[in-house]
């Protein structure tokens, strides 16, 4: 009985070690590009100019940080979050609190706010991540709903401000950044953009390592990865701590830029801004959800005075959703899949 | 007692609302998050029709009107992309609603629009002994009156079994030869309707402004949850839940009592994942 398996398993070798080959190549070529664009990213504030630009660039980015965080849990699981400002708006929260009533220095501040962010998403996904996805969206709804609450309830107004929101005094200099520069979006731009990229490339890695093949299983066929002896339900609490994690940079440089915390970081709205920009720019792609920020962001500041922005990506994500489900970088990689893959089939078809 | 019928009015509004996205959920399969941006057209188009001609012809004219966009809904969205996946269909009617939130702020303008009730139900009434303003009492009259009218209709005629059997299984009740399309239509236009009605009626017992839709769909969509998805009875409850928890606690307990809603909405979906009244396993 043992022959015929090792026959198999003779025969089944080179392919699979062929395909480790192609996917340790287009890993390689992958980090390769986010190498290129993080560098060619540290040219932009010399290039340029006008501060207005830098600004919604700058901003862009954050959100597109944000919108990375929503999107990986979408493309990895198909999940949909509608509480990632209670990660955002929270760690910024935090953040703002241990600045203005502890009196802490930047630094440590947003160490700890990034920290104490992350661990509490860990601490949600051990309970979340059993739910399925329909479920999982309605909890993380009741969730971004209940941390705005709290954070608006009177009790804690001394602390957090209240409606009125809480400005945000530093202590001590961020990397070298004194408060000053942390509010000019072109010096500033230098950290947040490292730490867009990392998330970018960490991004990248997770989704091509076993962790994200293994969450790809789980998107497509749960109870199938779990027959086979799988375990799915760390994979999933990893996930979403991560995606956790992303959220909360992203809400700490956003208090840090405007020096200023509100509960307009937590609301529903400001959960799905992060939803429609990992839409517009595409989930599937790492890069997609900064586009989408950065276009928003540049749609947000064009159409300021008319407003009629949010007309246009309502519109914008309906046609997307309904023509295309993966939004504009998907689009972009569809093209890119065609061209590859007729290159590619032209021996096989000769053969 | 006056806390009991700040509830009941709160309660009446959110049954409005939430009877109509559990139906929708039910037949259709879909979250809607445009329910808040169709209450918000109900509001905006109550205070039209109400400046024109009057409230009580409002009530009856923007169901109507909400009714007939339902279908445009129906045949429009719903139908074509049936076979889309739940949270497909989730972030479709989000890009919906910012779509209707901005035709509306195109059309009226960001400012509130206030707006004072009918002639003869400015004053107050007594009831149980105690001073209540009379168009709550219209409130809770029409709001619970309207949404056990529905209750009665799912529970005891021959549609309403059809809209529960497809409600529960609506690959067996198909088989069974109940017209899921038919009902479709009929149950998407009622929704729509019913968040006319509680658009005209919120009028004015709330200002009349572009956020209001924003805020009520996030309470509606936790209490159809909790009432158990596509379940009218739970829905019915749940709203009384929350409608309790917004006005005594903030009254009797401390304001930390404000969470507790949202407590027991994620206790529960973690606990029973269907809702409390909830027959299918949520997907």
């Amino acid at each position: 009985m043992t022959t015929p398996r090792l026959k198999v398993s003779q025969r089944s070798r080179p392919s699979e070690e062929l395909a480790a080959d192609r996917r340790a190549a287009s890993w390689r070529l992958r980090l390769g590009v986010a190498a290129v664009v993080m560098a060619l990213g540290y040219l932009v504030p010399s290039a340029v100019g006008s501060v207005s630009t830098m600004t919604v660039l700058f901003n862009g980015i954050v959100l597109g940080l944000m919108a990375l965080s929503v999107g990986f849990l979408l493309n990895t699981l198909g999940w949909v979050t509608f509480g990632a400002a209670a990660f955002s708006g929270g760690a910024a929260y935090i953040f703002g609190i241990l600045c203005v009533s502890h009196g802490t220095a930047v630094l440590p501040s947003a160490i700890s706010a990034v920290l104490v962010a992350t661990v509490a998403s860990l601490l949600i996904g051990l309970i979340f991540v059993r739910s399925k996805a329909l479920v999982f969206t309605i909890l993380t709804l009741a969730l971004g709903q209940m941390v705005l609450q709290l954070v608006s309830l009177d009790s804690l107004s001394n602390t957090t401000g209240g409606s009125n929101g809480l400005v945000v005094n530093y202590h001590g200099s961020f990397l070298g950044l004194s408060s000053a520069a942390l509010a000019k979006p072109g010096q500033f731009w230098y950290v947040a953009w490292t730490l867009v990229m990392l998330a970018v490339i960490a991004v990248i890695i997770i989704s091509t390592s076993r962790l994200g093949r293994l969450l790809r299983g789980i998107r497509e066929n749960e109870p199938r990865l779990q027959h086979s002896g799988y375990d799915t339900y760390w994979p999933k609490v990893l996930a979403f701590g991560f995606a956790g994690l992303l959220g909360a940079v992203a809400g700490v440089l956003q208090a840090m830029s405007i020096a200023f915390v509100s509960t307009d970081l937590l609301t529903f709205g400001a959960s799905g801004t992060a939803i429609v920009a990992a839409l517009i720019g595409g989930y599937r792609s790492p890069y997609g959800p900064v586009i989408g920020g950065v276009l928003l962001t540049y749609g947000e500041n064009f159409f300021g005075s008319s407003g009629n922005l949010f007309l246009y990506t309502g519109i914008g994500i309906v046609v997307v959703l309904v023509a295309f489900p993966g939004g504009i970088a998907d689009l972009a990689g569809m093209l890119w899949r065609l061209g590859v893959t007729r290159v590619r089939a032209r021996p096989a078809g000769g053969r | 007692m006056l806390s009991i019928l700040n509830a009941l009015t709160l309660a009446a509004l959110y049954t409005l609302l939430s009877a109509g996205l559990a139906l929708i959920f039910g037949l259709r399969n879909v979250m809607n998050f445009a329910h808040g941006a169709l209450y918000m057209v109900g509001a905006y188009l109550g205070y039209s029709v109400g400046q024109a001609i009057g409230f009580w012809p409002a009530l009856v004219i923007v169901p109507l009107v909400m009714a007939a966009f339902g279908a445009v809904l129906e045949y429009g969205l719903l139908r074509p992309l049936a076979k889309r996946s739940v949270l497909e269909m989730a972030l479709i009617t989000y890009g919906l609603s910012l779509i209707i939130g901005q035709v509306i702020i195109e059309v009226y303008g960001g400012n509130t629009r206030p707006l004072n009730p009918p002639a003869g139900l400015g004053g107050s009434a007594s009831i149980f002994g105690v001073h209540y303003p009379t168009y709550r009492l219209l409130i809770i009259g029409i709001g619970l009156g309207a949404v056990f009218g529905v209750f009665a209709w799912l529970r005891w005629t021959r549609t309403g079994l059809f809209v529960r059997a497809v409600s529960r299984d609506r690959d067996t009740a198909r088989m069974a030869g109940v017209d899921t399309r038919r009902l479709g239509v009929l149950v998407v236009c009622l929704s729509t309707a019913f968040a006319g009605i509680a658009g005209v009626l919120a009028g004015p017992y709330v200002a009349v402004q572009p956020g209001m839709g924003d805020s009520i769909i996030v309470i509606s969509l936790l209490i159809i949850a909790l009432g158990g998805l596509g379940s009218i009875g739970g829905a019915i409850g749940a709203s009384a839940v929350f409608a309790a928890a917004a006005t005594f606690g903030a009254q009797y307990l401390t304001d930390v009592s404000a969470l507790l809603p949202y407590i027991l909405v994620i206790a529960v979906l973690i606990v029973r994942p269907q809702g409390l009244g909830g027959m299918r396993q949520g997907s």
